[in-house]
């Protein structure tokens, strides 16, 4: 089950990715911190989150998760984002806005939060878990655009995990945790791949003491701990 | 150019987040003068032995929470024997480790104190007074009630000589169950729990009694000449060992190779199957052993291994279950080729060999419930029902009260102590 359930994801995911990278994009970016036209802008990528050894132990692999990508520019310098990433067995929502402010023609800034859903079940041999939460994520980011075709930006983010509640069978865990779990940084980089299709590449590094693609392993250390994150997407 | 210095420095921040910080929980140096004092005398058993019990914390509940389980353990040395007390609680998975000593009319108990959870240390010291129990417990027959012991105690950070308030008042004695077995990961908990020894090593098994264990997990494999050695991954780690360019599996390594050129992270050599028992038997307190067979190979050097310990800790008026661990197919087909299987206690993780392999236990999962009607059928068939691997400490909780697992293993063997020595 937990293998076809991640065939259908690829599958699903190349063929999308196939049809949109034959098209040219209709934008040039998605993360860089400035308005667009009245549009809503779209990406879909992938992530590869590489699994810390202080908690995944000998297992240290990359771990893929879908990234699908929503933004619009509403009034002259708000910005709503909606972003899914999924992996069928966990998947987090999230909802945000940004309040942007272009310095000159290079420099652009944003503050903004997101308000996350993750959702997760594992159901095999030695697992009859589920698992959800909540978490917010405050930023910050700064972009720099070149005179060529080149947007690159850095956000600061604050993980503020405010609930979660687990199942092991019937037994459960309800928490609202010290809100304060960890911080990321990403920096991304949004250019023309060839002809008119653009693409966001970046790092995300996150430090922090929970991250919702790991609640399977029930870590329980109180330290933060660093997840690396590759980003991958093709910008519609 | 500027905004192209700007960019540099945003790459370099990213880069300095990327760098992992490593996280160190040094054990402070305990020395202090009044307990080293030459005219001090060890304990007493019985006084040992009275003083065990729940305790209410009325001064240091912000630290160290509401209550406490203070339990001794000893380790043996040849003649010489060292006893601790450890104090179990429930907060941040928190424990201390003392010695005592009895000086004039005083007692005195010197030692340190670890959060699990993260990095947090510290000294801790009590004094019992004459007239709040020392009197009582030093006496020949002492009679313990409520608030009869009063622990005076001070404790600070790190090395820092102890100047916060830690108050412990007797509440009761533990109840008189002592088939539960509370069974310690990797000999008494894993290296990335930054404890002052290295996971699955010798220097773990002698601490793993003042975590709160009474039995131990290991994980058995075979080195290239089929020596049964003690090692979690199937192959040689920098998170295991001292890095020293050794690459791949480790069963591919002689054991005379990994004598000679490899260390464990706090400078141990790899244990043999033989020394970590011979530890077990003649040093520590320990009555049962869960070994994690993690090699398909035959099976007749540990069933010899099994049954030459359980008689040396039966001549040494030990009482001492081995059991051999069974969490697969392959290493259960090369159980059953065993000539005396039947009479070989076993754990089988597989709820449905446990009548095949004629199981002393059926070792189930968490994640998957309490499943409350498996236990109560391995109870109905007079077999033991054990429970792996539970750390949250939510989740321990419930286990240990509303569950009726006979064992549970854990890397925190310290909060499954007092979750089940404060049990109502």
């Amino acid at each position: 089950m937990h293998h076809s359930a991640f065939r259908i994801f690829l599958w699903g995911f190349l063929s999308i990715s196939t049809v949109t990278f034959a098209q040219q994009s209709i934008h040039r970016f998605i993360y860089f911190p400035a308005p667009i036209e009245n549009r809503w802008r779209t990406s879909l990528g992938l992530t590869f989150m590489t699994t810390p050894k202080a908690i995944t132990e000998e297992v240290h692999t990359r771990i893929p998760a879908g990234d699908l990508h929503f933004a619009k520019t509403r009034g002259k310098n708000i910005t709503v984002d909606i972003h899914l990433r999924f992996q069928g067995v966990q998947n987090e929502l999230s909802l945000g806005y940004k309040w942007l402010f272009k310095a000159d023609e290079h420099f652009s800034f944003s503050a903004g939060n997101d308000f996350a859903g993750w959702v997760g079940w594992l159901k095999i041999e030695g697992f009859d878990t589920r698992g959800l939460g909540l978490l917010l994520y405050p930023n910050l980011s700064m972009g720099y655009k070149t005179d060529k075709d080149l947007w690159f930006s850095l956000k600061a983010e604050l993980l503020l995990n405010i609930y979660q509640k687990i199942y092991a069978g019937d037994n459960y865990v309800e928490k609202r945790p010290e809100p304060y779990t960890g911080q990321a940084l990403t920096f991304m980089v949004e250019q023309p791949l060839f002809k008119k299709r653009y693409v966001a590449l970046g790092f995300r590094a996150l430090y922090t003491n929970f991250y919702w693609q790991t609640w399977t392993l029930f870590e329980t250390f109180d330290r933060n701990i660093f997840y690396p994150e590759i980003i991958m997407e093709f910008i519609l | 150019m500027k905004r192209y210095n700007i960019l540099w420095t945003c790459l370099l921040t990213v880069f300095l987040i990327a760098c992992e910080k490593e996280y160190k929980a040094p054990v402070p140096y305990t020395r202090w003068d009044l307990f080293e004092s030459s005219s001090n005398r060890p304990l007493q058993n019985s006084t040992r032995n009275a003083m065990e019990g729940m305790y209410h914390i009325t001064e240091g509940s912000p630290v160290f929470g509401n209550d406490v389980a203070l339990k001794w353990s000893y380790l043996a040395n040849g003649n010489d024997t060292t006893f601790y007390l450890s104090g179990f609680f429930e907060k941040d998975v928190m424990y201390f480790i003392c010695e005592g000593k009895r000086s004039d009319s005083t007692l005195l108990f010197n030692g340190y104190w670890r959060k699990m959870i993260n990095t947090e240390t510290g000294l801790v010291r009590f004094i019992v007074h004459s007239k709040y129990g020392a009197s009582q417990l030093t006496g020949s027959t002492p009679v313990i009630g409520a608030d009869s012991i009063i622990m005076d105690g001070r404790f600070g950070n790190d090395g820092q000589v102890p100047d916060k308030p830690l108050l412990l008042h007797y509440s009761n004695p533990f109840k008189k169950d002592t088939s539960f077995q509370i069974i310690a990961h990797r000999c008494g908990g894993r290296t990335s729990d930054l404890l002052p020894v290295a996971e699955n090593s010798i220097g773990m098994v002698k601490m793993a009694a003042r975590m709160g264990a009474t039995g131990v997990e290991m994980d058995v494999r075979l080195t290239s000449d089929a020596v049964p050695i003690i090692y979690h991954d199937e192959k040689l780690s920098d998170r295991l060992i001292q890095p020293n360019g050794m690459l791949g599996e480790i069963s591919n390594y002689s054991y005379n190779q990994l004598y000679d050129l490899v260390r464990l992270p706090d400078n141990e050599r790899i244990p043999t199957l033989r020394e970590i028992l011979e530890t077990i038997v003649y040093d520590t307190p320990l009555t049962m052993v869960w070994l994690d067979i993690k090699f398909n190979a035959p099976l007749q050097l540990i069933r010899e291994m099994q049954i030459e310990f359980e008689q040396k800790a039966a001549a040494n008026h030990r009482i001492l279950k081995i059991l051999i661990g069974i969490p697969e197919e392959a290493v259960r087909d090369n159980f059953l080729k065993l000539e005396d299987y039947r009479q070989s206690e076993c754990v089988s993780e597989m709820y449905e060999d446990v009548d095949k392999v004629n199981a002393y236990a059926w070792g189930a999962r968490w994640t998957e419930g309490t499943q409350d009607e498996k236990v109560q059928e391995m109870h109905g068939k007079g077999k033991k029902a054990f429970v792996w691997t539970i750390d949250v400490p939510e989740f321990a909780r419930q286990y240990i009260n509303e569950a009726h697992y006979d064992a549970l293993l854990s890397n925190y063997p310290s909060l499954i102590a007092y979750y089940h020595y404060a049990k109502k």
